[in-house]
């Protein structure tokens, strides 16, 4: 039995330390399923926080059959689904507090100009993924960030295997529609300032 | 534009021949579409965990010790109340042996035989009341109809159970 299994045995039968090591372990995990879905940092953190709350209510609930981290991050996509639809029809800003989530460093990034440029591209994609339907949302951060199988989607989000593949290329095709459409305003500006023509 | 098979091969994700690897690039310099498709998937492919301030597991540890202060109010609310109850039901029941016992303390232990035997009686009566009564229903109302009402009865508390099951249930992962 692996140390994970042994930390859910303890904390479903009271033992809060072993629950400690569990958050420990898996709060980056859920904290970025979080924070991709919801797209601001206090929220990911209180959703991240709900999400821990709500796996320790749970743990009998848990089937030790299965991988906790996949139980867990269904756990963690739906409540921040639930959180999305109530929010649906009020505005909120992702770039109010950009600084305040904390994205892991590469070990590996030798060239700071393509660490900077790495970084705008993701800032740029993390604003795309905030277009997205909350479910298709989800399935992309599930593949893209937790290298989830399709299956595995599948299951953490109550859908079939044909719909997650649908789900997933939608997504990345919604995607890239609106990267190509950021791109041509961002030409259109820079032609617009080189020529100096006045905007309409 | 033909965007086939190209954009097959980028929403695929699968290994390309060093051939259609040539064929995609060349295609990527024409298409815009297929160019965001594939710097959307790079960037995807980059992605990586934000993680939270420093301090997570604290923060968490004083939310649950909120949580198990608030489970514990109301596990002793929850016996606080039951205990009450059954103490006001005590009192209900006992009332008039209590008060034959303040009244004539030397009468009590046949007041008291005298209160069970009337508390005896009057469920007996409610009892041959209820039977009359089911057997009087049963007459006025025909036979499918008190089927029928039985079934949407069972119908109705299926419905509830499944209903309280698909609410309470958490999803389980792989």
């Amino acid at each position: 039995m692996n140390e994970e299994k042994v930390w859910v045995l303890q904390a479903r039968n009271g033992d809060d330390q072993a629950f400690a090591l569990l958050v420990e372990t898996y709060q980056t995990p859920v904290y970025n399923l979080c924070y991709r879905m919801l797209g601001e940092a206090e929220a990911a953190e209180d959703a991240a926080q709900e999400t821990f709350l709500k796996v320790y209510q749970n743990l009998s609930r848990y089937d030790a059959g299965r991988p906790f981290v996949t139980w867990l991050l269904s756990i963690a996509a739906h409540h921040c689904i639930d959180k999305l639809r109530r929010r649906r029809f009020s505005t909120f800003s992702i770039d109010e507090d950009e600084e305040t989530s904390f994205e892991l460093p590469d070990r590996h990034a030798l060239d700071p100009e393509a660490e900077t440029a790495r970084r705008e591209q993701q800032r740029r994609l993390q604003h795309l993924l905030q277009e997205l339907e909350p479910l298709d949302r989800a399935a992309i951060i599930l593949r893209y960030w937790h290298d989830a199988s399709e299956i595995e989607i599948a299951e953490s989000l109550g859908l079939s295997v044909p719909a997650v593949k649908s789900r997933l290329h939608r997504a990345r095709k919604a995607l890239a529609a609106l990267w190509q459409e950021q791109e041509l305003a961002a030409e259109t500006q820079a032609e617009r300032i080189l020529y100096e023509s006045p905007a309409i | 534009m033909n965007h086939q098979p190209f954009e097959d091969w980028l929403l695929g994700e699968q290994p390309l021949t060093s051939e259609q690897h040539r064929q995609l690039q060349a295609h990527l310099r024409a298409c815009p579409a297929c160019a965001a498709l594939q710097e959307v998937t790079e960037a995807l492919q980059a992605a990586r965990p934000a993680a939270p301030a420093a301090g997570f597991g604290a923060r968490f540890q004083v939310r649950l010790a909120a949580y198990q202060a608030a489970q514990r109010r109301r596990m002793a609310a929850g016996v606080l109340t039951l205990a009450a109850g059954v103490m006001a039901m005590l009192v209900f029941l006992l009332w008039p042996a209590a008060q034959a016992f303040l009244t004539s303390p030397s009468l009590s232990p046949a007041s008291l035989f005298s209160n069970l035997v009337r508390v005896w009686i009057s469920f007996q009566a409610y009892r041959d009341t209820l039977t009359t009564f089911l057997h009087v229903l049963n007459g006025l109302i025909p036979a499918h109809v008190r089927i029928l009402a039985t079934l949407l009865t069972l119908g109705g508390g299926w419905m509830w159970f499944i209903s309280l099951t698909k609410v309470s249930r958490l999803p389980q992962g792989v």
